[in-house]
């Protein structure tokens, strides 16, 4: 059997051990670089958002969490409706909508509001009622305490990204389609308490 | 070579038939919608809308959406909860006692309820002329009492609660002595039977019901009956027939003058909707009847209530059906067959009278401590109070209060039930270990009684403590062999089996027989019967007897357990109509450690037991049919006498002294099969004084589920995902491509818009469109309005859909007729 000679040089050490340190860098990054938060476990229930959370988590929010989320646990609700204009984004609107909808009704069922009776044939709804509605214009909306609007303002009105509360009126904005995404999770983050 | 195209064509036709029938006898109809969207509790679907979407796309899809919510939920029990009691609850009437007639109620409740029993009967005070003074309400229970007799009709063994005639009683009882003569007036004339007092009466409440005492003694006391009060131009007194309300009302007057020249006053008669009926004048102290009111109605003026500057305020008046009169004196004993100024009945009622309990109200003009008014309960026959009827109670009057079975009505409910069956041509397995069973054959061809529990376990072997869901008392003809002396002897095989449930075969021990020591455990499931004489020694013996425990899920306290005793016996092999007069079951009762004979159970031989040819076919007695001797029982009747009651004839639930319940004999005994109810524990009635809340019973429910994934989705969004499920496409197809490609039509205009006619909506489910067996639900409008209302139908699906047997509609409006 043939003996092989193994030249190690110098040159040859550094390149392995500079092979190993990106490798080790890529695990270490892989490991604790932060990845995107697309589901959460809700009371149990893993409910799948549109994009990350941690990103939602960052949407200016105006006056604060807290208030905002006040507007939705005040026991007078009883209707939420989420309006919109005519834009060239509806399709994103209904998204949007349609996300609000459902995660919102998980929520006020986890909360207890809900008008089920446990001996009474499924009633769809919890006891808060989701509509839509189209408004003329953004300007001068009023909800109320006992039917806060929630105010869908799309990348094509949208003068940033936000979450704002004036006069029992919810705000969801986005400058782009995925800022309007991440400022819809955001106000649901706030209404579920979904700290990231 | 012709021939053969032809064939192949006429089957190529068919094969074209049946695909394209398929698909139209396949095709998803609008009427199942939603179903097909969901899929046990999970949503199965996504809703697609186009990028370009118009606002009323949006209102549509978050209502349609919204709706379809209800495919997500998960299935969950809510468990029943027995009614609950206000008042006083006992859960351990026995089924019988050492009474005269049965159990006295008051054994378990007490003699009297009172307000600490059921906070319904009142303690409180009254007030008269400033001072208060103590009262309190009770229930007396007498003789009250429940027997479970087959032989009183009106009970025919079922539990009862017997109510005789003056038994049960009200009782209004003065706690604190009030003279009315002293107090009414200065002049202290008044207060008596023979001048009440109209001015200043006692006003009491019995069961809620006013009365105004105006004279006592005697051992009498005399009250004015209906409606009272003061009336004035503006208040009124109000007297309630059926729906109508009459309001009286005293608007004017004097305190001078009318008969008596102790004043007048006209009363104005009125309906409920202030019409007035008619009007009169009372003389003070006098009575004067209606003409126009249904029925005529008695109006009796008491005072006249002068203000300080002489101005009439009102008038005093009690009003009550002419009928029966407003003012009665009431006795120490009343019936309800009285008329007139007779009728001593409590208002509104025809089994309740009124009367002064025995030695009271003595002192004339005063009400002393102790002093009682009672309302009797007399009906003119007793009544007996199943605790099976639908209202398994006694009410008191006025809605008071009531006396009864709670639901349930057993205390513990718990229960399991044996059901005793015939059978025949059953094979048995040999037992490997206790509860275990072989494949090996250990006979064949038994005849016999199958015993099953529907609580597994709780038919118990006593020498092993192993409990099983079924037993056995099986007969052979050849299995066995002849020990001892007696070889040649006719020999008939018995033997006890029970129930391997894991490999779903009987067991059988029939290792002992013939010259096993007698009471070892050899001999205790088989043996031999050969001899005619009740002879062990020798090998020969006559008697096989088994017994079983019957324990409820093998967990019941020694007290709480039944015993099945069976006893066979070889002399009487021959047909019990054969001469031999019996069966070869000699006994078979279910009984307690007291009384063995709880429940007799006769089942006969209906085939002779040759040792050779055959096994005994078994039947309830001697015939098919049902007969009073099928099943007996030992019954306590209402002497407190216990005889055997046949109660094989009887339609309904039979309860025993042993407590357990026969369950409709009758139509278990036509096919040969008794059904006994067999308590976890002693068993005894539960039964309250007070009111009783509805009970729940365990339903199943729908509860809504998260929807956890992101439902709605842009067209340029749905990937192999979203078309591996179904699809609710919201928007035409210009708008949206999901629903062009449903559609088959192109997304440019006016490609995009045919098929679909101005001022109108399409609503469609095309099957397989991505997916075979997933469809996609086409939402489109000619314009965005008319898509809004196609969303509207959806959501509205169990209102405009369900009946459209079809897969496409199309919608232009909606109407009270529905879908135009």
């Amino acid at each position: 059997m043939a003996k092989v000679k193994l030249k190690v040089t110098k040159t040859r050490i550094m390149l392995l051990v500079t092979l190993a340190a990106i490798v080790a860098l890529i695990y270490l990054l892989n490991m604790y670089w932060p990845k995107p938060i697309t589901t959460w476990n809700y009371n149990g229930n893993m409910l799948t958002f549109r994009d990350d959370l941690r990103e939602a988590q960052k949407v200016k929010v105006s006056p604060d969490d807290a208030t905002i989320s006040n507007v939705f646990a005040s026991i007078a609700v009883r209707n939420i409706t989420i309006v919109y204009t005519e834009s060239q984004d509806m399709g994103y609107i209904t998204v949007e909508a349609g996300e609000l909808t459902y995660k919102l009704l998980t929520a006020y069922l986890e909360a207890g509001f809900s008008r089920y009776n446990k001996t009474m044939s499924f009633i769809p709804m919890g006891f808060i009622e989701i509509s839509s509605g189209m408004v003329d214009s953004y300007e001068n909306l009023r909800g109320t305490a006992d039917n806060p609007l929630i105010a869908l303002v799309p990348p094509s009105a949208a003068d940033e990204t936000s979450v704002k509360l004036k006069d029992h009126v919810i705000y969801v904005e986005g400058k782009t389609l995925k800022d309007f995404d991440l400022a819809t999770i955001k106000l649901l983050m706030i209404v579920m308490d979904i700290k990231v | 070579m012709k021939f053969e195209k032809i064939i192949a064509t006429f089957l190529a036709t068919i094969m074209t038939a049946v695909t394209f029938s398929s698909a139209v006898l396949a095709a998803t109809m609008l009427s199942s919608y939603p179903t097909f969207l969901g899929s046990a509790g999970a949503l199965d679907f996504y809703v697609v809308f186009g990028a370009g979407a118009k606002a009323e796309d949006v209102a549509g899809a978050v209502d349609i959406m919204a709706r379809l919510a209800e495919l997500s939920y998960t299935q969950k029990t809510a468990t029943g909860s027995a009614s609950a009691v206000t008042g006083t609850e006992k859960t351990n009437v026995p089924l019988t006692g050492a009474d005269a007639s049965g159990y006295y109620l008051s054994d378990t409740f007490g003699a009297t309820m009172r307000n600490f029993h059921y906070s319904g009967l009142k303690t409180s005070t009254i007030n008269y002329k400033g001072n208060t003074y103590d009262y309190h309400e009770a229930a007396a229970l007498g003789s009250l009492y429940v027997s479970h007799d087959f032989t009183t009709t009106g009970i025919n063994g079922t539990n009862a609660m017997v109510v005789k005639t003056n038994t049960f009683k009200y009782q209004y009882v003065f706690d604190k002595a009030l003279n009315l003569t002293d107090l009414a007036t200065s002049a202290k004339t008044t207060g008596t039977i023979a001048a009440p007092e109209y001015s200043n009466p006692i006003k009491v409440s019995l069961m809620g019901k006013d009365f105004l005492i105006v004279g006592i003694g005697s051992s009498q006391v005399k009250m004015l009956v209906g409606s009272s009060g003061t009336a004035t131009a503006s208040t009124s007194v109000d007297y309630v027939s059926g729906n109508t309300t009459y309001k009286f009302y005293a608007t004017q007057g004097s305190t001078t003058g009318g008969a008596s020249s102790t004043g007048w006053s006209t009363v104005v008669v009125k309906d409920q909707n202030g019409n007035i009926v008619e009007s009169f004048n009372v003389d003070n102290g006098n009575t004067k009847d209606t003409t126009k009111t249904s029925p005529i109605l008695t109006v009796k003026l008491n005072s006249i209530r002068a203000l300080q500057d002489g101005t009439i305020g009102g008038a005093d008046l009690v009003i009550g059906p002419q009928s029966s009169g407003t003012e009665k004196t009431y006795s120490t004993s009343c019936d309800v067959s009285g008329t007139g100024s007779s009728d001593m009945k409590f208002p509104g009622e025809t089994e309740w009278c009124i009367q002064v309990g025995s030695g009271k109200f003595a002192s004339s003009g005063v009400a002393a401590v102790g002093d009682t008014i009672e309302v009797v309960y007399r009906p003119t026959t007793t009544k007996y109070i199943k605790s099976t009827d639908a209202s398994p109670k006694l009410s008191l009057p006025n809605n008071y209060g009531d006396i009864g079975f709670a639901d349930p009505v057993w205390y513990p409910n718990t229960f399991q039930t044996l059901t005793f069956t015939p059978v025949s041509g059953r094979s048995g397995y040999y037992w490997t270990s206790i509860g275990t069973t072989n494949s090996t054959s250990a006979a064949s061809n038994l005849n016999g009684i199958e015993i099953a529990s529907d609580v597994a376990g709780s038919i118990v072997d006593p020498n092993t403590a192993t409990g099983y869901s079924k037993a056995y008392i099986l007969f052979n003809t050849t299995t066995g062999t002849v020990e001892g002396t007696a070889a040649g002897n006719l020999t008939n095989p018995v033997m006890i089996g029970f129930w391997d449930s894991v490999n779903s075969r009987i067991g059988l021990n029939i290792t002992g027989s013939n010259g096993c020591a007698a009471g070892t455990l050899a001999c205790t499931y088989y043996e031999v019967l050969n001899s005619s004489t009740d002879v062990i020694a020798g090998g020969l013996t006559q008697w096989f007897a088994f017994n079983f425990t019957i324990s409820y899920s093998n967990g019941a306290a020694t007290a709480d357990k039944q015993y099945l005793y069976v006893n066979v016996s070889y002399a009487e092999v021959g047909l019990p109509s054969g001469g031999s007069g019996g069966s070869v079951i000699k006994q078979m009762w279910l009984g307690t450690s007291t009384n063995s004979n709880g429940v007799v159970l006769n089942f006969y031989n209906k085939t002779a037991w040759t040792s050779t040819a055959s096994a005994p076919e078994f039947r309830l007695y001697t015939s098919d049919s049902a007969e009073g001797k099928d099943v007996q029982e030992d019954n306590t009747n209402t002497a407190n006498t216990v005889a055997v009651a046949d109660v094989g004839t009887t339609a309904q639930d039979v309860v025993t002294d042993t407590g357990v319940i026969i369950k409709t004999p009758s139509a278990n005994a036509a096919g040969n099969v008794v059904q006994i109810k067999v308590p976890a524990q002693v068993l005894y009635a539960r039964m309250y004084f007070g009111k009783l809340g509805a009970s729940t019973t365990s339903t199943t429910y729908n509860a809504y589920a998260a929807i956890s994934n992101a439902v709605a989705k842009l067209d340029s969004e749905v990937t192999s995902t979203e078309q591996a499920k179904n699809l609710v496409s919201v928007g035409g197809p210009c708008a949206n491509s999901v629903s062009a490609k449903a559609l088959g039509v192109a997304q440019t205009f006016p490609e995009c818009v045919a098929g679909i006619a101005t001022g109108s909506a399409l609503i469609k489910v095309v099957d397989d469109v991505y997916t075979t067996g997933k469809v996609v639900v086409v939402v489109a409008g000619y314009g965005a309005a008319d898509t809004r209302t196609a969303a509207t139908v959806l959501q509205q699906y169990d209102t405009w859909l369900k009946d459209k047997t079809k897969s496409s509609v199309t919608v232009t409006g909606l109407t009270s007729a529905g879908i135009v």
